[in-house]
């Protein structure tokens, strides 16, 4: 079954611009998972520098995710979605996958990240038995 | 038991099917209704056969799977088929009771995609046309055929054409449909109609090929080529029968009108042919063209005057007239009057006799009903194959609740614990202690920017801009008709940052409208959801306070006040509010500390009298209080005047969403009232119906024996008859009461 | 099947959303309330043709968009 861990990083909602210059620390690399143009999640960040004074910056444990191989991305995933994969990458899509509102990181190396709200976790990792 | 198999000579099992526990020997390319005439017997109890799956007369339990038209469904050995019943319905399949809290199973049904520009049904040579025209201007083509096992089962706008298929299911996304499924073989419908023995022509041809002599046919209409059988001239008046298979045809004279009857032990029917369009049928908003057989126009046969017409649904000439005379006088009604063509074959047999009937009386030949899915019988798990239901979701204490013998239920999205043994008990570590519970599943926005004030103020019917940073205000949310969506509360953290809570069934839209109305004004508001991300846990009884300076927080907030402390070393926001009557602190934290929270306060509380409540409980505390759940005791119009909370509406407020319309119906009366009873005995069902005189005015939406009051509270609507203050549930007394029935003056709230 | 363009996440079964209603021309009836406010709270345009609309895509972004469509044949128009 497939093991869905904790991800941990910073939540940050701010002006779009905002955003585009933020410049994210973090311990190991940060991938920038922008959920929406004014939203990012930045998995691995520890700190932030975002211009903007209304900003919204929270710790965010409140996902979980699993890196998956492309033969793990095609067997676990391609099947249980109705819409086309982005071909571009790095890239974030997001949707139901296998019913579950969850959300799939295309990174350049071809891996991805899967991810799910954690009070998703148990479902998913049912659904993609 | 003994297998019927196992007993057969090693090699011999290669060829048998198994029907009703015997063993028929078949021949390959059989199918099973093949295999079981070539035995000398019926797939099912009678009816004309046309083998061409375009009747349901050979339906058959195949597998374990009822309603299976046996000669579409090719002969496999060890393949079990079991008869259906002559009267009465098939058998439904034993399934092992469900458990509730299991998460759904697997995918047994795989589903395969294709999208391609054209999708042709049908390979025949229209078929095959079709798709070699598409081919040679470009397009991609996919050709659905029924002799290659892929069986069309709807054809929805999108186009999105679904079929099954061997191996599963088949969906097929294309810019245009071709259907080019042929024609059917018209049925006759006359007294005897029902009997064994009957075949089309293009069934006896069929068996004829397959070296299926058929001893002693006549024919009648068409004869097949090659067929040994003799004609009969005339028009068919009745079959007659023994034992359920014909015995002779009594066929009319066209010119005198004689009857002849003739003997005989098969009769073959010639009678035409009608469009099998029924893929066609489905839509009329999509691109979708009929070609070929099934786009012609056949004259319909002569209107039936006796027998049945629909054999799926045992529809009689005689039932059609009695729907008519009752008015149905119209084809799509008399399908729905009658059950004409509402059975397994969706009108393969019927339609053309019924059209033909209107025909007969209206002058008219009324254009073919619109056909639904499934053209095909599927099975539950075919039709569920790739859909999912709705995901239920856990919080981050859910493994907790079950460790503690917790039940748990689905309440609005999400999998809470309803008790966790006795809930008198749980209520009274409430009213006595202090209790735990999870309210992880309230929802949270955080709201920030330079016109946050502006948008709240907006929104709700209540005053923000006075909130003082560190205080909050409970609030309902209107929508612009003046009924009540939801209520939560408003948390100000700084001059432009708030917290807003939701209740847990209302977050999911109420996050949305907040969202929706923001971004039509285009104030500059900043929102992020955090419901799935922050657990709580709501501390409440007369000990919270104790607990929570054991736990670390020494000076807790005061009644309607907030703060960021840490509590057994985890960071929350802590919120005093009430909704039990009790002093309540919720404790908002990272989801992944739920548990270190949830146990280190347990284990504080070891010698206090803790132990956490369900919902059951909370039921009780809070019903003793008064307070309304939304969605729960209100319906979709209920005001803040129904309700009984005009309190949280302030009318001097310029503009808010729903002002306009509270402003038009507070001038008038108002109707109905959700009102506090008490009554003693056992609580009512909740939903029981409130007494008048003799008249219902109202239900009950939420009933509790009070352990502290010694009787009934409840909630309940009452309807202006005028508002009396003496009502009748289950047959008993109810008095109408001022709420808080507990504690009324909110003492053990603010302590 | 109704497909939907969300602005952030692509092209997306209908399922993945949830409708917000009409978008209509009129003032906004919050803040600039007129005796026409009851009716437009309770009476829909509805036509069988273009319409212009919201869409919420809850399973995606989790935010709004605004939509073009036939609903005479059920899909999104530019």
């Amino acid at each position: 079954m497939l093991a869905l861990d904790r991800l941990r990083g910073l939540r940050v909602i701010a002006d779009a611009s905002a955003l585009d210059a933020a410049r994210w620390e973090g311990s190991g690399e940060v991938a920038v998972l922008r959920f929406a143009p004014d939203d990012v999640f930045a998995v691995g960040a520890r700190s932030v520098d975002v211009d903007d004074e209304h900003a919204i910056v929270e710790d965010e444990t409140g996902y979980v995710g699993a890196w998956l191989s492309l033969d793990e991305l095609d067997r676990l995933v391609v099947s249980r979605i109705e819409w086309p994969l982005p071909i571009r990458r790095p890239i974030l899509a997001q949707g139901l996958i296998a019913g579950v509102a969850a959300k799939l990181w295309l990174a350049h190396d071809g891996t991805s990240l899967l991810l799910t709200a954690a009070p998703f976790a148990e479902e998913l990792r049912a659904r993609l038995r | 038991m003994t297998d019927p198999i196992s007993d057969t000579p090693a090699g011999a099992a290669a060829s048998r099917i198994v029907v009703d526990g015997r063993p028929l020997v078949f021949e390959p390319g059989d199918s099973v209704a093949v295999a079981i005439l070539r035995a000398g017997e019926v797939p099912a109890s009678g009816g004309t056969l046309c083998l061409a799956g375009d009747c349901g007369n050979c339906l058959a339990q195949v597998d374990g799977v009822a309603y299976i038209r046996t000669c579409q469904t090719a002969a496999r050995a060890g393949l079990s088929v079991v008869r259906h019943p002559t009267h009465g319905l098939p058998p439904l399949p034993v399934v092992a009771t469900s458990d509730p809290t299991a998460s759904p199973g697997g995918r047994d049904i795989a589903v395969r995609r294709r999208v391609v520009d054209v999708v042709v049904v049908g390979g025949g040579s229209s078929g095959r046309a079709a798709a070699a025209a598409a081919t040679a201007s470009g397009q991609s083509v996919v050709v659905l055929d029924s002799a290659d096992g892929v069986e069309v089962v709807a054809a929805y706008a999108g186009p999105l054409v679904v079929a099954r298929t061997r191996d599963g299911m088949l969906q097929v996304q294309a810019s245009e449909v071709v259907v080019a499924t042929g024609a059917a073989e018209i049925h006759p419908v006359c007294p005897g109609n029902e009997l064994a023995g009957l075949l089309t022509a293009g069934a006896a041809a069929q068996l004829h090929a397959a070296g299926i002599s058929v001893p002693g046919a006549v024919a009648i209409g068409t004869v097949p080529e090659g067929v040994p059988c003799s004609r009969l001239d005339g028009r068919l008046v009745r079959f007659e029968g023994g034992d359920g298979r014909v015995t002779a045809v009594v066929t009319a004279d066209t010119e005198s009108g004689t009857e002849i009857r003739t003997p005989c032990s098969t009769v073959i029917l010639g009678l035409g042919h009608a469009p099998r369009d029924l893929l066609g049928r489905m839509s009329d908003q999509m691109p979708l063209t009929v070609v070929g057989a099934a786009a012609i126009e056949y004259p319909l046969p002569p209107p039936p005057t006796e027998g049945v017409v629909c054999p799926c649904s045992g529809t009689t000439v005689g039932d059609l007239e009695v729907a008519w005379a009752k008015g149905f006088g119209e084809l799509e009604l008399l399908k729905r009057a009658s059950f004409a063509g509402l059975g397994t074959c969706q009108g393969g047999a019927c339609l053309p006799h019924v059209r033909s009937w209107i025909a007969a009386r209206t002058g008219e030949s009324p254009a073919p009903f619109t056909a639904r899915p499934a053209a095909r019988q599927i099975t539950l798990a075919e039709a569920a194959a790739d859909t999912y239901v709705d995901a239920f979701r856990r919080t981050p204490l859910h493994d907790e609740h079950l460790a503690l013998g917790a039940r748990m239920d689905r309440f609005g999205s999400w999998w809470r614990p309803w008790r966790y043994g006795d809930p008198v008990a749980e209520y009274w570590a409430v009213r006595e202690a202090v209790s735990l519970g999870d309210v992880s599943t309230l929802g949270k926005l955080v709201v920030s920017g330079p016109d946050v004030v502006e948008a709240l103020e907006r929104l709700y019917p209540c005053r923000v801009a006075d909130i003082k940073v560190g205080r909050s205000r409970y609030a309902l949310l209107l929508n612009e008709r003046g009924h009540v969506m939801d209520d939560g509360m408003i948390l100000r953290e700084g001059e432009t940052r708030f917290v807003l809570t939701f209740t847990s069934s209302g977050a999911a839209n109420a996050e949305m409208w907040v969202r929706d109305w923001i971004d039509r004004w285009g104030l500059r508001v900043h929102m992020l959801d955090r419901t799935m991300s922050l657990a709580a846990i709501n501390v409440t009884g007369p000990l919270a306070a104790s607990l929570l300076r054991r736990a670390g927080l020494s000076d807790p907030p005061r009644f309607l006040g907030h703060l960021r402390a840490d509590v057994a070393g985890v960071p929350c926001h802590v919120m005093r509010l009430s909704f039990t009557g009790e002093a309540s602190f919720e404790l908002h934290h990272p989801v992944d500390r739920a548990v270190e929270l949830w146990r280190g306060l347990l284990e504080l509380g070891k010698g206090m009298g803790i132990r956490p409540h369900g919902l059951e409980a909370l039921q009780g505390l809070r019903l003793e209080k008064g307070h309304v759940i939304i969605g729960m005791d209100t319906e979709l119009d209920s005001t803040p005047r129904r309700l009984g909370m005009d309190w949280a509406v302030r009318m001097d407020k310029a503009w808010f969403v729903g002002r306009t319309s509270l402003e038009r119906t507070s001038k008038l009366p108002d109707e109905r009232r959700l009102r506090g009873f008490t009554m003693s005995g056992p609580a009512p069902v909740e939903g029981s119906p409130i007494w008048t005189g003799g008249e219902i005015v109202g239900h009950v939406t939420g009933s509790w024996s009070s352990p502290i009051l010694g009787k009934v509270v409840l909630l309940g609507w009452q309807k202006r008859t005028p508002f009396v203050d003496r009502v009748e549930i289950e047959g008993r007394e109810a008095l109408v009461a001022s709420t808080p029935f507990y504690d009324p003056e909110g003492h053990r709230a603010r302590a | 099947m109704l497909w939907l363009t969300c602005p952030n996440c692509g092209r997306r079964p209908v399922e993945e959303f949830v409708f917000g209603g009409e978008v209509r021309a009129e003032s906004d009836p919050i803040l600039e309330p007129d005796e026409q406010d009851i009716d437009l709270v309770w009476m829909f345009d509805n036509p069988d043709g273009l319409t212009t609309e919201r869409w919420f895509h809850v399973a995606g972004c989790g935010r709004w968009t605004t939509i073009r469509r036939d609903t005479s044949i059920d899909v999104e128009v530019s």
